[in-house]
């Protein structure tokens, strides 16, 4: 009997315990923060809202603040975790977890996705961890928080832009050796065209021009017959009837002897 | 190109043309120089002819060969080099001859009218030279008085025109000047054979009219019989 009793307690403790895990994971809030006590003042509110607004803008890193009023039974890391693969999606991710008065807060966990891959998991986990311990050592609650965040869209930001960055850089390196390549290939292929179209047309002027060359020396060479005429005999000339073509080519030489022009 | 065949046949049977046909040179008396529109036998304004040219130089005339040249004007290197490139001219023209006479006359003679007498007062031995006379193409020389004319044959008559040889002995001239006659000879014999290239494609030209106008005319007189 007593260990039905036994049983029947710890079944109902586990229930228990199972009641204090979060039975269903919260939605995702309409901004980057969940705080559904209203922990944080307006003002940094909206200064946190802004900040993680701006990463998620600009770097597409979707950061979140979530505030809870009591630790989570799963604990604040695994909590966020869980937080974070439901509202993160595929992309780089984080969720700043804080829970007013408890020692060591806030927590963070984030993670880089399938879409980072110029940083590796070192440098990413020391970016984050490097934030959350300057976060750490303000003296408030709140600014805690609110550094927490500043310094993780800081940290993710920089990452973000650095493999923005880089990936600009191949891109454009990869579009230039595209449009190299592009290029080569079209004047690879113009070449062609032009070897295609011109040597035939070359060789077409030539074998032309070779005739044509052939054939004028050949009228040049072939001896030319004047044709026979009738003679038009004059001034009793039996073979020439003379004609007016001459020339002086020095001066005229007087009767002295000497030239006169 | 058939026509030019049909033209060869026609020569081969030797049909004469009228040197009208082709030529366009005036006709001047070799004395006094009158240009006269028709054949004549003597002048009609100097009464110059054949037998006043005789009369004029009762002396026999040399035999008309490539070089008349006693004096040795054109030396035996100006003679081989204008020989050797006239034989390239007579490939091309077989039928026509150049020859070049220098000779020293009184001024009082005129070197158009010494050519002629020469041309026709050169003996005629044989029937080669009978074929080649009317052909020939004299250049004369008077290289004392530097003097130089050109007398050409019947048969050429047609196909040069003398303005062409005053032109061509016009662009020679500097090389007579120096007395460069291997030069000048080499000169005038392409000179010569530019005039001569012109007067072959006119020629063929005129024969190829005629031969249209022939054909034409046939095919007339077929239609109307």
């Amino acid at each position: 009997m007593k260990a039905v009793i036994v049983f029947f307690i710890s079944l109902s403790l586990v229930f228990s315990q199972e009641e204090s895990l979060p039975s269903s994971l919260p939605s995702k809030p309409d901004g980057h923060i969940y705080d559904p006590s209203g922990w944080l003042l307006d003002e940094r509110r909206t200064e946190i809202e802004e900040t993680l607004g701006k990463a998620e803008r600009e770097w597409s890193v979707r950061l979140f603040a979530v505030v809870l009023e009591r630790n989570p039974a799963v604990g604040a890391e695994a909590y966020a975790r869980m937080l974070g693969r439901s509202w993160g999606g595929e992309g780089v991710w984080g969720v700043i977890i804080h829970v007013p008065g408890i020692e060591g807060a806030p927590w963070c966990v984030a993670e880089r996705g399938s879409m980072v891959k110029w940083a590796s998991k070192e440098s990413f986990d020391e970016a984050v961890k490097a934030a959350m311990d300057r976060a750490r050592r303000q003296p408030a609650e709140q600014l805690r928080l609110k550094v927490a965040c500043k310094e993780l869209t800081d940290e993710l930001g920089f990452l973000g832009l650095k493999e923005e960055r880089i990936e600009r850089k191949f891109g454009e390196a990869g579009n230039e050796w595209d449009e190299k390549a592009m290029d080569r290939r079209s004047d690879r292929r113009s070449r062609r065209r032009v070897l295609f179209v011109g040597m035939p047309l070359i060789l077409l002027i030539g074998v032309v021009g070779f005739f044509v060359v052939r054939r004028k020396l050949r009228n040049r060479r072939k001896p030319f017959l004047f044709p026979e005429t009738e003679y038009r005999v004059r001034f009793e000339g039996p073979w020439s009837g003379g004609g007016n073509a001459g020339l002086r080519f020095t001066r005229k030489v007087g009767e002295d002897g000497s030239r006169r022009g | 190109m058939k026509l030019m065949e049909e033209i060869q046949e026609e020569q081969t049977i030797k049909e004469l043309y009228r040197a009208i046909t082709f030529a366009k040179s005036s006709i001047f008396c070799p004395s006094c120089f009158v240009k006269i529109d028709r054949v004549v036998k003597t002048c009609p304004r100097c009464q110059f002819s054949g037998a006043v040219a005789v009369q004029k130089y009762p002396f026999s005339a040399p035999m008309m060969v490539r070089f008349m040249d006693d004096k040795d004007i054109f030396d035996f290197r100006a003679r081989q080099v204008i020989s050797n490139r006239l034989a390239q001219l007579e490939k091309k023209f077989p039928q026509v001859r150049i020859c070049f006479c220098a000779l020293e006359l009184p001024e009082h003679v005129d070197l158009r009218e010494f050519g002629y007498w020469l041309f026709n007062a050169s003996p005629v031995e044989d029937s080669v030279e009978v074929g080649k006379r009317p052909w020939t193409i004299l250049l004369l020389l008077d290289h004392a008085l530097g003097r130089v004319s050109v007398t050409s044959g019947y048969a050429i008559e047609p196909f040069v025109r003398d303005d062409q040889w005053v032109n061509c002995l016009r662009i020679e001239r500097e090389y007579f000047v120096k007395r460069d006659y291997r030069k000048a000879g080499l000169r005038f014999v392409s000179g010569a054979e530019r005039i001569l290239r012109e007067g072959a494609n006119l020629a063929k030209l005129k024969m190829v009219d005629q031969m249209k106008r022939k054909k034409r005319m046939r095919s007339r007189k077929e239609k109307k019989a």
